[in-house]
């Protein structure tokens, strides 16, 4: 193919034919794997220079870096894309020609490519027009709109080149992973795709290299094979061969029958190949020469006679229809005029319908607007019960949102559950010789000053030796002394059902107000 | 002087020399602070001990230092995969000079039984020891012999070499007392056993000549019978309980402990408490025992095995959710 969109279709060396796109696309995967050495170095010679250059200078930073080169694919595109048109048209040219002319491939629209095109769904397909017929602006947009009408096969041809990608880069991984012996494993499956870390990115680095360069061949080859296909389609190729075939057979014939049977005209041959004859001569007439643009120069109206007259013969008999949705743009006002009456009933009809459900929408209106205020509140409910969500984002200083036990060991916690003096109380239990119940009041006065005041995580499960280790941990020294002595007397009381001397009761009874005054509040 | 006095007294004299016994066994045995502990609670209890670590952590010496200490006798048996019963328990054998039948003891006879890589011995092997450790006698060609009290078996498995063995069952397994598991010393530890076993020592000869005797058998007898008489209040009872109980409804374990389990909690738990030096028991003493007691008797579901997860880790989960009890 030439410069400017320009085939000589004589040197075409694929078998032009009516194809639907799903087997255009298969005509391409064909091709790619055909030509896949040169297709393929073709790509790795741009991309790995890249990647190189970006490995260079992005080398800590693995994600950048493997976003840059999976960003960059618009640029090793086109030389594959170059190469390819040459080779359809029998020239084969060398990797290293390719390269030398690269930036000449390459730099057409490239920055266009690499920005808001680049997410373009049918890059592939598109792509030849940027390269090969190198049009920009206006006729680039008629051209791709003539293209592409309906045509969407090039943007499933994306999406299921990006799965097969994706698939590719995941297996990769995984096989990777599992011919590491199981003794050397040191991390999981899943941590190593989707965990940071440096083997992981790695091994997605090279996957994803690897996988793009396998698929690329034949991403771009179905993309230009779609391409073929459509301008085929459009300016009748195939057509255009198979009367070149049959002009150059009946030139032969028409030589060698002059030879033969030299002033006969009751030829049976001749005869039945009447409608034959006159396509010929007008193809003769048509296309003196080549390119195919020539046949441009024939004015419609005489060619439509012509033509009319050959699709009379019965060859020519087969008529097909084919649908599709196009935008027509606005009706114009005689249409509207035309079909007044319908639009007049229509609005009738939806004035009554209106009519009718106005109060309904009008509470439908209001039955939404509680749905949201009644979600809106739900969400602040569930956020007023979670705090402790937030308590970890806060400093530990904040005292007031931390959820306090109410009971512990069974022991109420609540100081408003605790006499307003406390050790008065127990001293009067201890001299009424009740000192299950004052030892009881003054552990338990105590742990509700360490769980509400000193802050102390005391959970359920702990047990009072558990708790005197985090009183140790936590508190002064004369504190924990205190509540020491305190643990000792509770626990030979309450599991050794040993009952303590008066004096030493007292006398935590008397120090309970030094130590736990102290206490912050 | 009524009788709970009497025990008093006798309990104040002999927890005196308890409280050396660990001191002894140190003497030898450099370090393993907990095992040296676990064993002497499984001797109060009147249990035995399932020991796992790699040879050479000092397991023999551990059984000799404890056979010195109270003066009992020590044995020691080698399990291997041709070991008979009667290997262990003994025989009836003809003796030619008197003209009649003799009754060969095995090396079971004796106060404390080191059975080394128990696991290695046949199933049959290990029943007959099991047994014996259960009924604390043994029965020769239909004769039954008793043993000499106390006594205390000390049964060792290899946890890296598991090629050739014969895994206890669980139900064997729920005979011990105690799994406890023996690491290796620290760096301080390691230096001063080194220094210690290298002076003065020809060959690799244990040596636990500097370990006195500080209790006899008889004594630790009676100390038998005072930790079993230990005042266990019944909220404790129920906290041992609870405990075993959550086992077998834990996310997690595919067979919680019966109620072998709780007995077991709850007679290590009363050791724990006479050896802290206490009269009563706390709920610190059976949550201390409780991971020793309980790890051999509860099975892991497949998915945590498959994870990684030791007995260990679902126990100290159970045990920092039960809740302590509620005086």
């Amino acid at each position: 193919m030439g410069a400017g969109g320009l085939v000589e279709l004589d040197k075409l060396e694929i078998n032009l034919r009516r194809r639907t796109s799903w087997e255009a696309i298969d005509l391409g995967f064909a091709l790619a794997r055909r030509w896949f050495m040169p297709l393929w170095l073709l790509w790795l010679a741009s991309a790995a220079p890249l990647g190189v250059m970006l490995f260079l200078l992005l080398h800590e930073q693995l994600w950048l870096l493997i976003l840059l080169v999976w960003w960059f694919k618009p640029l090793y595109e086109p030389p594959l894309m170059f190469w390819m048109s040459r080779a359809v048209f029998g020239e084969q040219l060398t990797v290293k020609a390719v390269l030398r002319q690269w930036w000449t491939v390459v730099r057409p629209q490239l920055l266009l490519n690499l920005t808001f095109r680049r997410f373009n769904p049918s890059r592939s397909f598109t792509l030849p027009v940027a390269i090969l017929e190198q049009l920009r602006g206006k006729p680039r947009r008629d051209r791709l709109r003539v293209l592409g009408k309906n045509q969407h096969a090039a943007t499933w041809l994306t999406v299921i080149g990006i799965h097969f990608e994706t698939i590719l880069e995941t297996a990769f991984v995984a096989v990777v992973f599992m011919l590491i012996p199981e003794d050397l494993r040191w991390t999981s499956l899943n941590d190593l795709i989707f965990a940071p870390g440096r083997i992981g990115e790695w091994l997605q680095l090279a996957g994803g290299l690897l996988c793009m360069s396998l698929i690329a061949p034949f991403y771009v080859a179905a993309g230009f094979a779609l391409y073929l296909n459509r301008r085929s389609e459009l300016e009748g190729w195939d057509i255009d061969i198979n009367f070149r075939r049959t002009r150059e057979r009946l030139k032969k014939n028409r030589t060698h029958l002059t030879g033969k049977y030299a002033g006969s005209n009751t030829s049976k041959t001749a005869r039945k190949g009447t409608a034959a004859l006159a396509l010929v001569c007008l193809l003769g007439f048509l296309l003196p020469g080549l390119p195919v643009e020539a046949a441009q120069s024939v004015s419609v109206s005489d060619a439509k006679p012509v033509i009319e007259q050959v699709l009379e013969d019965e060859a020519f008999g087969r008529s097909e229809e084919s649908h599709y949705w196009q935008y027509i743009g606005q009706p114009t006002a005689d249409e509207e005029a035309d079909n007044s009456w319908i639009i007049d009933l229509l609005e009738g009809v939806f004035k009554i319908l209106g009519g009718f459900f106005e109060g309904t929408a009008e509470v439908g209106k209001i039955l939404i607007w509680i749905v949201g205020i009644t979600l809106v509140v739900y969400l602040l409910y569930r956020v007023a019960g979670n705090t402790q969500w937030f308590n970890r984002f806060q400093r530990k200083s904040g005292r007031v949102n931390k959820q306090l036990p109410v009971e512990l060991f069974g022991l109420d916690l609540r100081p408003d559950q605790l006499p307003d003096d406390l050790a008065v109380e127990a001293h009067r239990l201890a001299s009424e010789g009740a000192f299950r119940e004052a030892l009881s009041l003054l552990y338990r006065g105590a742990l509700v000053y360490l769980v509400m005041q000193a802050h102390l995580d005391i959970p359920d499960s702990a047990t009072e030796g558990e708790c005197l280790e985090l009183v140790k941990a936590s508190r002064s020294r004369s504190e924990a002394d205190y509540f020491d002595r305190l643990t000792n007397h509770w626990l030979q009381m309450a599991y050794g059902h040993i009952t303590p001397e008066a004096a030493p009761v007292l006398s935590l009874c008397d120090r309970w107000p030094e130590v736990y005054s102290n206490v912050d509040g | 002087m009524n009788d709970s006095q009497g025990q008093d007294q006798l309990s104040e004299k002999v927890l005196r020399k308890l409280g050396k016994l660990e001191q002894e066994i140190g003497r030898a045995v450099i370090g393993q602070r907990q095992v040296v502990r676990d064993a002497t609670i499984a001797l109060l209890a009147g249990g035995h001990v399932l020991v796992e670590g790699v040879p050479g952590l000092g397991k023999t010496l551990l059984v000799r230092s404890l056979a010195a200490a109270v003066g009992g006798v020590f044995n020691r048996v080698q399990f291997t995969p041709d070991l008979m019963p009667s290997d262990i328990s003994g025989h009836i054998m003809f003796d030619r000079k008197s003209d009649s039948f003799r009754v060969r003891k095995g090396p079971v006879f004796c106060n404390f039984l080191l059975a080394d890589e128990i696991n290695r011995a046949p199933a049959k092997t290990q029943s007959a020891l099991l047994e014996v450790m259960q009924e604390q006698q043994v029965t020769i060609e239909g004769q039954s012999f008793e043993l000499g009290l106390p006594f205390l078996v000390l049964a060792t498995q290899n946890p890296i070499e598991q090629e050739g063995t014969y895994p206890l069952p669980q139900a064997q397994l729920d005979r011990f007392l105690l799994k406890v598991f023996i690491d290796y010393p620290d760096m301080e530890e390691e230096l001063q056993m080194v220094q210690q076993i290298t002076c003065d020592a020809v060959a690799d000869k244990l040596d636990v000549s500097s370990v006195q005797e500080v209790l006899q058998p008889e004594e630790i007898l009676s100390l038998q019978r005072y930790t079993s008489k230990l005042e266990v209040d019944e909220q404790i009872v129920a906290y041992a309980v609870k405990i075993v109980r959550a086992t077998r409804d834990w996310s997690g374990i595919e067979s919680g402990s019966g109620p072998r389990g709780s007995i077991s909690l709850l007679r290590a738990g009363r050791a724990n408490a006479v050896l802290s030096g206490r009269r009563f028991v706390t709920p610190d003493d059976v949550k201390a025992v409780a991971p020793a007691v309980l790890r051999h008797r509860i099975k892991l579901s497949a998915d945590l095995e498959i994870e990684g997860y030791q007995p260990d880790d679902v126990l100290k989960d159970i045990l920092s959710n039960v809740e302590a009890p509620r005086v």
